[in-house]
């Protein structure tokens, strides 16, 4: 009787035995950080200007690289956004021209891939046991990550050469770029454009302080 | 010859006696009390409290092996080891982060084993044997967090206790005793899971028990 209540137990313990993996959905999905500055007063800016250009760090061939792709979607789209919030655009005036703009808007990607090693199927956090057939998952995603910076050039210096510019706001859209549903920007029509701006709409949804009165 | 025939016949007696003791075993007069219950129980919990604004889906993986010793005719004192794991995906979430809010898709996990003492009260011995009782003791709790491909987790050992409402159904008689188990119990701890804290519970068992 021992012996049948002790295999019992190991077939309830075997039963058990799961996953720990995270639904692709999630793993992919899009998540949106927004940060802003301690102290900033969005209420004192008045003008803004979007860069068109995003400055793409790509690490997901041997060598990393860095090159520039067209941004006038996201653009226009956090034109929109800003205009809305009672800011009046002033036009990008283009590489080498410093923007006369209060808050100067900025957009970069990066992208690579990174490795990752589940715990096995049967195992127990936080030593991976396994239980008999031990199988351990691993394997590598990609990762698209667009930043969108806001720096501040009415209380900063404006930039000249390399100077830095303080940032006022950083919003961070994880996954949008990821070759796993959206192929991979500069690279022809991969790119889902329509997720990248619902992940810059859910940026401005979750940053409400950006507003200031309307201009008379 | 005659040592023969003693032999058969001490053989005979033997055999007639261990006869009649098989066959009182059978009757309910000869039934004896269990001394010693082990039970292995599959639990269904649902999340309460604090605990359910972490996740609020019921979770159908969980068991719990209980050992239970009768110190008196109603009354038994034991030892418990349980595990639940709960388990959901939230299609988008909100979190505020320092100067600032974090939104995406959430999946997040819990891993809570419990090991208590126990203490049982049976307000009957008969086929059903109603029972209330509680344990007592400590749950290590793992909580697990993930948004695209950031991720945290918490660990730590806590308080625990759980009373109980049951019934044992007797189902078979003899030199080893069959019930089927069943109960409610809420799980009161002190674990903390992403950011909520005291983690609680509410769950359903099903198990079967044997006597000894």
């Amino acid at each position: 009787m021992h012996t049948r209540f002790a295999t019992l137990a190991a077939a309830v313990l075997l039963a058990s035995c799961s996953t720990y993996t995270a639904p692709n959905s999630v793993v992919y999905g899009t998540d949106v950080v927004t940060q802003y500055k301690p102290q900033a007063d969005f209420a004192t800016y008045q003008t803004f200007s979007v860069d068109p250009t995003v400055v793409v760090v790509d690490g997901t061939g041997t060598v990393s690289t860095t090159y520039v792709v067209d941004g006038t979607f996201v653009a226009a789209n956090i034109a929109d956004h800003m205009r809305a919030a009672n800011y009046e655009e002033l036009a990008w005036p283009g590489i080498g021209t410093p923007s006369t703009a209060d808050l100067q808007i900025k957009l970069n990607a990066a992208l690579g891939s990174q490795a990752v090693y589940y715990p096995g199927y049967c195992g127990w956090y936080p030593y991976y046991y396994g239980c008999y057939p031990s199988w351990t998952y691993a394997g590598s995603y990609s990762f698209g990550t667009l930043t969108i910076t806001m720096g501040d050039a009415k209380n900063s210096p404006p930039p000249s050469g390399n100077a830095n510019i303080n940032l006022v706001w950083n919003a961070a859209l994880y996954g949008v770029l990821s070759s796993y549903y959206t192929g991979t920007p500069g690279s022809g029509n991969n790119v889902n454009w329509g997720r990248i701006n619902a992940a810059v709409d859910q940026a401005f949804a979750d940053s409400p302080y950006i507003t200031r009165p309307p201009i008379p | 010859m005659r040592t023969a025939i003693v032999r058969i016949a001490v053989a005979a007696a033997l055999l007639t006696g261990t006869a009649r003791a098989d066959e009182a075993w059978m009757t309910t007069s000869s039934y004896r009390p269990d001394q010693t219950l082990w039970i292995l129980n599959w639990e269904i919990a649902g999340p309460i409290g604090s605990f359910a604004n972490y996740i609020d889906s019921t979770s159908l993986r969980g068991f719990s092996l209980e050992g239970r010793s009768f110190v008196s005719k109603n009354v038994s004192v034991g030892l418990s080891f349980s595990w639940n794991r709960f388990e959901q995906s939230f299609d988008k979430v909100s979190i505020p982060i320092t100067n600032g809010t974090a939104t995406g898709p959430v999946y997040r996990y819990s891993d809570m084993f419990g090991i208590r003492g126990l203490a049982h009260y049976y307000f009957s011995t008969g086929a059903l044997q109603p029972y209330v009782g509680v344990g007592i003791g400590g749950a290590w709790g793992y909580a697990y967090q993930q948004t695209a491909d950031l991720s945290n987790s918490q660990s730590n050992f806590n308080f625990i206790v759980d009373p109980e409402v049951g019934l044992l159904y007797v189902l078979a008689k003899g030199g080893t005793n069959a019930a089927l188990n069943v109960a409610f119990r809420y799980t009161y701890t002190t674990a903390t899971v992403g950011r909520e804290k005291d983690a609680s519970t509410l769950s359903g068992i099903v198990g079967i028990a044997f006597g000894y």
